[in-house]
Order: structure tokens, then sequence, then C-alpha cells
């Protein structure tokens, strides 16, 4: 087990500049990303207790939580510095990943609009009938 | 095939011959990543979309719910906040342990590994602390959909974390024997572990305000 | 004064060709005296646990084609249920005894099928072809074995993942197809499991979803290092426009199955949850099975199941196609003698087939109650989509212009490809709209539909690929007499298997009736048809005879064929005749100089072939370029 300090003919050539300075310079980036995040989450917990209403409780949330994924994929996954490859398969999955979120749902609200007593769970108890029973619609395999 | 045979260069005849797969340490020039690389990143891409799935799914069965506790009804924020700490903290560690093996500082790089390691350990305990008060409360993932959610996505990020520890433990036990003898491609599987533990940790900064804060 | 065009070996002058079986020999003989002691790999590490593209490629072959061969027997023995419901397989000749007694009384007490095993039939054929047949065949075994080797590369660019995707799919499989020995039998709500039925099944469902879980992890593993290797390990001047079509629809088809895996792993996971943990994901209020009401919590959504279970699906019947497209492609070009027409527009039609095949999924819910917003938006891609796949067999049959055919074994299936899929394709457009889909879902219509793309369309490509790479793979020819015979005998059973399916669904006859429609009386015109398509599957059946008898019986006794049989151009068949294992695939690596179908060269009048790594300098005659089915005859002119 040898422990030296890598000289330049010994660096890494990996892609990244390994140079002394280089990495030192990156891990101060990190420590104030650490710190970012630290606060963040402070924050974010902070706000929760106010209990505020779904809907705005979730924007904020969800800004927060984007901020701190950005900074931890930008900074310690080097997305920031990272080649126009990576960045484009992960183009192709944010854009697949948001028919995944999108479609479910608005299948859900869209049929809601236009098919009466269509709540498989009776959230909404149909007009004029006391008791409905979701079974008597038959609506899909 | 060329008109020139070179009974000089067949493969295969050399006792220690080895198959030599180009780009696994080195970067290749016009796409810029070495293998591994690529590799994880094509991975994580797929991690994205079973975790959107279980995301899609929170959204759909939330919105479609009568009665939907908030997280703070239910569950214990200050453990999983103190989880997040824990978390974004190994996220630190692990690149830290990275940056010192390009140092060239294998014994400060395996201690930040070690810590790493630790604070997965320290995740999973605070999680057994946290499933085991909710059996103690008689609340199932059978029980109604909201602690169905929970506990399946919190399970399956518990699987990724608990196999990144997996992961760790055997780069620590076998850092000095590699470090000596492929210095190079050592360091590339920390970056390429480190990346998957970023992405565990993002995950969880996701997951976190979803399940706990809403 | 040296011979012309020959070189010098130890102490003889030869020509090239010779010289490469020369050396051929001299690896042989030498491998046999070393191998036993320095460079002796043991039994297990070679044949077993192999890291080897090639040898996986074969391994995952003869598996997949094994579990082909089930999932078709499968069919088979529903189709005599189909053909005359209620009627005892004690009936069968010849082998009627012997199937009842292996089937057993649980199944079909006195010979008579009972409902509860067609539906695990059913269910499991479906199963077994789409994933432990079609996929690891086209996927596993052509892509394993070609592409590494068309890309100029030692192997793939994770050998050991390689290993261990081959080690998930074999267990993977025989767990699924354990779960027709446990009490209840197998899955039996289709392969397409929805629930609310598919969680209150029995356990066979639950081995389904494990075997699901690791089939999934297998392909995850595989589509890595398909694409890493593709980007990677590149040749030199190998440009991503100089790649053979066939690479280009493995990478595609890779990315398919990277990112629409992972929602339906999700969703075997929630199902196993719901049948295992009682949970309610998919599962709503207020069920009640045989009388008594479900004692879960409810408030889930069986639609949810669909979403994620079609998420995948619907890019899953690409990967079916692709990489069969990428060999018909191959063949085409190869035995036309000339170029693809329109490379660039296949290229382009194959990606953007990728990325629309991911927003087009709904198309199979048009019956589910879904709002005409989202419903037109599915109708939209779906037609959409259908502009790819026609620009690709639309190039494909232009290609055919004009060209100098070789009627080859591989060229007959691949020239029967053409409007087989294209009949698949069309019969496509009236389920994807969705006003037409009302009353064509869920019929013998869409079967014939689908199984018109997968069997003559997919299947035949799979035939053309092995009848194309068997001398690349095995260093023989197969009978050309059996291949024609297989092919004749195919084409015309399988038109007769699904053609009336078409009028079966039209007729309203629905999909997965276990008497085939026979108590309905709108079913009854069409019932007679169940006999001729079940009688045309068993005829099908005998037509695989000689395939298989070809198959192994070429491997050891076939006519020995040189490294480039087919005259071809690119990159595998500069690669020794059936490359040793374990020793990277190339004497040299190769470096590329030119595109991939570089054939009928204009000014280029020593061959109709320009292999894609012979150097601008030295154009070769095909006698050094490697032999082949021209050389032989040229040698013998030369010596004349």
């Amino acid at each position: 087990m040898t422990e030296h300090a890598a000289h330049p003919e010994e660096q890494l050539h990996d892609g990244h500049d390994n140079s002394p300075e280089a990495v030192k310079r990156e891990i101060r980036k990190y420590l104030y990303v650490f710190y970012a995040l630290a606060v963040l989450t402070g924050v974010t917990v902070w706000v929760s207790t106010f209990h505020l209403p779904i809907h705005t409780a979730v924007i904020i949330a969800l800004i927060v939580a984007g901020v701190k994924g950005s900074l931890v994929a930008a900074f310690f996954m080097h997305l920031i510095s990272e080649r126009k490859l990576i960045f484009a398969v992960l183009l192709l999955t944010v854009f697949f990943f948001g028919m995944l979120i999108w479609a479910p749902w608005h299948h859900k609200y869209d049929a809601e609009r236009e098919w009466p007593g269509y709540d498989l769970n009776a959230k909404k108890p149909a007009a004029a009938t006391p008791a409905p029973s979701p079974a008597e619609h038959s609506s899909g395999h | 095939m060329t008109a020139h045979v070179d009974l000089h260069a067949v493969p295969g005849h050399d006792a220690h011959h080895e198959i030599e797969i180009p780009y696994t340490v080195h970067p290749r020039p016009d796409t810029g990543v070495y293998n591994g690389k690529l590799g994880i990143w094509l991975f994580l891409a797929s991690e994205v979309m079973l975790f959107g799935a279980l995301f899609s799914t929170l959204i759909l069965l939330r919105t479609s719910s009568n009665h939907w506790p908030r997280g703070w009804e239910e569950l214990n924020i200050p453990l999983a906040t103190l989880n997040t700490f824990i978390l974004i903290g190994s996220s630190v560690t692990v690149i830290l342990a990275w940056a010192n093996l390009r140092l060239g500082q294998l014994k400060k790089a395996k201690i930040f590994l070690a810590l790493t390691l630790l604070c997965g350990l320290g995740f999973m305990i605070i999680k057994s602390i946290e499933y085991a008060s909710k059996f103690q409360h008689h609340h199932y993932p059978s029980t109604n959909n909201f602690f169905a959610t929970y506990f399946v996505m919190t399970g399956l990020h518990g699987l990724h974390v608990l196999g990144g520890m997996i992961v760790f433990a055997y780069l620590l036990l076998t850092a000095d024997k590699w470090y000596a003898k492929h210095r190079d491609q050592f360091t590339n599987r920390v970056e390429v572990t480190g990346l998957y533990w970023h992405f565990v940790d993002l995950v969880w900064i996701f997951l976190f305000p979803t399940l706990y804060l809403l | 004064m040296p011979p012309k065009r020959q070189i010098r070996v130890g102490s003889q002058w030869m020509y090239a060709r010779d010289a490469q079986r020369a050396l051929e020999e001299a690896i042989r003989v030498a491998e046999e005296e070393r191998g036993q002691h320095e460079h002796h790999v043991p039994f297990l590490r070679k044949y077993v646990f192999s890291t080897d593209h090639k040898w996986i490629g074969i391994q995952y072959a003869i598996t997949a084609l094994t579990f082909l061969l089930l999932g078709f027997s499968m069919m088979l023995i529903m189709r005599w249920q189909l053909a005359f419901p209620g009627r005892s397989m004690m009936d069968i000749p010849l082998i009627g005894s012997l199937l009842v007694k292996f089937l057993g009384a649980a199944n079909a007490p006195g010979g008579v099928m009972l409902p509860e095993f067609y539906n695990q039939l059913g269910a499991m054929h479906g199963t077994v072809m789409v994933f432990l047949a079609i996929v690891p065949l086209a996927v596993g075994a052509f892509g394993n074995y070609v592409v590494p080797l068309q890309i100029g590369a030692p192997d793939m660019a994770f050998p050991k993942l390689n290993m261990m995707s081959y080690w998930m799919y074999l267990p993977g499989g025989l767990i699924m197809l354990s779960s027709f020995f446990i009490p209840g039998g197998a899955a039996n709500s289709g392969w397409t499991s929805y629930p609310p039925l598919s969680v209150i099944a029995t356990d066979g469902q639950t081995v389904w979803i494990l075997g699901m879980v690791l089939l999934i992890t297998s392909s995850l593993l595989g589509s890595v290092n398909f694409i890493v290797t593709i980007f990677q390990l590149r040749a030199k001047g190998l440009t991503f426009m100089r790649m053979p079509f066939f690479v280009w629809a493995q990478l595609v088809t890779s990315f398919l199955l990277l990112l629409a895996f992972p929602p339906l792993e999700a969703a075997a996971i929630l199902q196993f949850m719901d049948r295992v943990a009682g949970t309610s994901f998919f599962m709503p209020s207020g069920l009640v099975v045989s009388g008594t009401p479900l004692a879960n919590a409810g408030g889930g959504n069986p639609l949810l199941w669909q979403h994620l279970f079609w998420f995948l699906a619907h890019p899953e019947v690409y990967v079916l196609i692709l990489p069969g497209m990428g060999i018909i492609a191959e063949v085409i070009a190869n035995n036309t003698r000339k170029p693809l027409w329109g490379y660039k527009s296949l290229v382009g039609a194959g990606v953007f087939l990728g990325f629309m095949s991911f927003v087009v999924w709904a198309h199979h819910m048009f019956m589910t109650g879904m709002g005409t917003v989202i419903s037109a938006f599915f109708q939209t891609t779906t037609m959409i989509i259908s502009i790819p796949s026609v620009v690709i067999l639309t190039a494909l049959i232009i290609s055919l212009w004009g060209a100098s055919i070789r009627f080859t074994v591989p060229m007959l299936f691949a020239l029967a490809f053409l409007p087989m899929f294209g009949i698949g394709g069309l019969t496509g457009l009236p389920l994807g709209l969705a006003a037409s889909d009302i009353h064509l879902h869920d019929t013998y219509y869409v079967i014939g539909h689908f199984h018109y793309v997968v069997a003559p369309g997919t299947i035949f490509a799979m035939f053309a690929g092995i009848y194309y790479w068997f001398p690349k793979a095995t260093g023989r020819l197969m009978n050309e007499k059996l291949g024609k015979l297989h092919f004749w005998a195919s084409l015309i059973f399988i038109n007769g298997v699904f053609s009336p399916m078409f009028l079966q669904g039209l007729m309203g006859v629905s999909r997965r009736l276990y008497d085939g429609g026979a108590q309905y009386a709108h079913a009854k015109p069409v019932l007679h048809t169940n006999v001729f398509i079940s009688a045309s599957a068993w005829l099908l059946l005998l037509a695989q005879v000689p395939f298989i008898v070809n198959f192994f019986y070429s491997m050891f006794k076939g006519k020995r064929a040189g490294a480039n049989h087919w005259n071809a151009t690119t990159i595998e068949w500069a690669a020794t005749t059936s490359p040793p294992l374990g020793h990277g695939n190339f004497v040299h690596m190769p470096v590329v100089y030119r595109g991939p179908y570089e054939y009928s060269v204009p000014g280029y009048d020593a061959a109709d072939f320009l292999p894609q790594t012979i150097p601008d300098s030295e154009p070769l005659t095909p006698t050094e370029a490697g032999g082949g089915m021209l050389a032989a005859g040229a040698v013998a002119q030369k010596e004349l």
C-alpha cells in the first residue's frame, strides 16, 4: 500500500483534470453544495410545519426538492461538465418519465369529466342515488 | 481479410492472455466516456423509470382517494429528517473518497469509503426503527394505500441502499489489492459506484418530502 | 519470381484463402497440443459460465428455440379444444393416450381439457413466446453473436455481465414453466395479467411474477451491455452511418428494453404485494368474489396496472420486430447484390419508431372508458407511428428493384417477410383507430393481426437469420433442399393458421374463449374455420421437422463453408469461420473504409462486392477476399 501525492506524470487520464489544485478546488465546491443541501433540507421541513393546504405544499416541496436534486446531479454527479451523450440519454428519459407520470392521472381526470359515476371508489356519490355501487360500471377489462 | 497473414499476431497463445476490451479505463475520444461510466448512466436512466412508475402510482392513488392522511399525521418526520441528513452526508463522503483517490491518497479514500458505508448502515437502522414502530401500531402495507405506497417506496429505496452498501463493502475489502495492481480502474469503479449512490440520494430527496411532508 | 497473387506461408507459396485455411488448421493443432496445460480453460468456465459473446449467443439460441417449440406445443394442444370443443384428447391419433397421461386428471379428466387448464395454456403460451422465446432469440442470440462481430469488437463491453444476463434468463424461464406443476397450475389470467382477476388467481401467478422479475433483470443487464458496446467498441473507421442496419436495429431495441421494462417491474412488485401482502394497489373498493366480499382495504385502481403493463408491452412489440427487420435488411442487401435503398431513411425511421413506441401504449386501452382527449391523443400517435414502419417496409421493397436476386433459403424467408409483415401492419390500422376498435377489440381479429407480425413476420426473419449466419457460426452449410421444403411448407400452413382469424374477429368471436365461440350464436357461421386453423397448425409443426433435422445434422455433417460463404460485405464475414471461443474475434482488429452495403460498386470489376474492411489501396479478387460461393468457381477458372 503506497501513499503518494499524484505527480503530473502519475495522474489519471480519465477525462478529468486530476492535478492537486484542481481536485482541491472541487472538494471545496462539494462542501459548499453540502451546506446548501443541509440548509434546504431544514427549510423544507420547517415549511411543512405550517401545514399548508395540499396544492401550495406540493408546489413548494417540489421546488425545494428540485433545487436540491439539481445540486446533487450537477455537482456530485458532474452533470454540469458531462458529455452530450449522457445528457441526451437523460433528456430522453425525462421525457418518457413525464409521459408515465401524466398519462394514468390524466386518464382518470378525463374520464371523470366525461363519464358520470366513473369513479370506482365512490368518491362522489352519483346524483339522486343514495348508495351507488361501483361494481355496476364495467369500465375496462 | 488481407493478403498478409501474420503468424505472430494470433491471439490466445500467451498463457496470461485475456481479451482486452478497449476503453475500460480510459475514455474513448469521440464519446468522451469510458465504458463503465456510460453503463452506469444507462442503468440510472432505467432506475428513473422504475421509481417514476411508483411516483405515478402514488399520484394516481392519492388523487383518487377519499381520505389520504397528511404526512405528519402518520409518519415520524424527525427520524426521517435525520435520515435525510445522513444520506446527504454519505453522498459527500463518497465523492471525497473518489477525490482522494485522484490525489493518490488511498488511506484517506478508504476512510471516506468506510464513512459512507457507516452512513448507509445508520440509514437502514433508523429505517428499521421506523418500520418497527409502524408495525407496533398495527400499520401494515395492507392497512390502506397510504401505508402501502409508503412501505413499497421506502422499501424499494432501502433495498437500493442495501445494494450500494454491499458494493462499498466489497470495494473497501479489496481496495489495497486493486489499487496496487489497477489503480485507474479502481478509481473508476469508485466513481461509478458513487454515481449510483448519488442517485439513491437523489431519489430520497424527492421521496422524503413526497411521503412525509405533504 | 513468386507466383502472382500468392503469399508466402512458411516455406510454401499459396493463395490467401488457402493460407487462411492452413492457419486455422495450425491453430487447431496447436490448440490441441497446448490445450492440456497452460491454456486449459475448465469446461464449466468455457461452456457453462462462458463470458464469450459467441458462446452466450449460442446458449441463448438453443434455449430460446427450445422455449419456442414448447410455447408452440402449448398452442397445439389448445387448438384441439378449439377445433373439437369438449372432445377427449384420447381421440388424437398416435399420441393421444400418452398426452392425456402426461397432462393428468387435474388438467384434463378423461382427456377433456378443463377451462382452467385452457386458461393456463393461453397465458403461458403468450408469456413463453414473447418473453422466453422471441426476444431472447432476436436480442440474446442474434444480438449477442452478431453485433460485436459486425462492429469489429473483440467481445461485448461487459462480458461477465453478459454471462449473468443468460444465467438470469434460464432460471427465470424454468421457474415460470415449473408453475405448471404446482397446485392450481400455472398463471391463467392471460399474458397481460390484468387485476383484479390476476390478484385473486392461483399461486401460479405469483410464480409468474417472480419469473418476470428475473427475466426483466436479465433484459436490463443485456440492454446496458448492448448500448455501451455499440457506442464504445466500434472498430476504427466505423462511424454510425457506416453501421449495418442490423446494428442500428439492435441499438434502438436496447433503448426500448432499457427504458420501458422498469415500469413493468414496478407493477410486478405492486401486484406481488397485492397478492401476498394484502395491499390494494389494483383492487378497487367493494369487490365481491364468489359471493364473499373481499377483506382488503380497497381504494386501488385496476387501470393503473394496465397503464404500467402496456407502457412496457407496447415498446415490447417493437422489440419483437426491429431485430427481425435488421436481419431482413442484411439478407436482402446480400442477396440482391446491390446497396439497400434509402439507408438513411431506414435509420431515421428506426430511431423515430423507437421514440414513438413510448407514446402510443393506451391504444390497448381504448375500451376502458377513456375520455375523448386522451383517446384522441393516443389514436393520433398510433397513426403517426405507422409511418416509420411503412418507410422501412417500402425501403426494403424498393431495394429489390433492379436487383440480381439470389433465391437462397435466407432470401426466400426475407422475401416472404415483406408481404406478411405488410398484412400484419395494415391489419393493425383498424385497431389503432378508436372507433373501429370498438368492434374489434379483444376479438380474434387482434390475434390474427399480432400473429401475422410476429409469426410469418419475426419468426420468418429469425429463420432467415439462422440459415444466413449458420455457416459463420459453425463453418458448415445447412442443406438447401430441406431449407426450401421448410420454407414453403411453413409459409403455406402459417397463412392457413392466421388468415381465417380476421374473419372470425370481424364476426365478433372473442379471444380467450375455451370453446372457440361454440356457445355463441354469432360465431356459428365461422365455427368450422376452427378445424381448418387447427389442422394448419398441426401441419405447421410437421413443417418444422425438416428444419430441426437440418439444423442438428448440418452442425456435424454439413458441407464445409468458407469464412465468407455468401460473399457479404459486413465485418462479421471478415472473421475466421466459426471464430474460436475466448480468443477475441479477429486475427487483426479490423479497420473500416466504407459503408456496409458496397455491392456492385461501379468501376470495381474484380467482384460484385467490396467488404467494409478492405483498404482502398488494395482491392482483391473474391478468392483472396476469403472464398465462398463464387470463389470456388473462380479458382477453378484460374486453374484451367
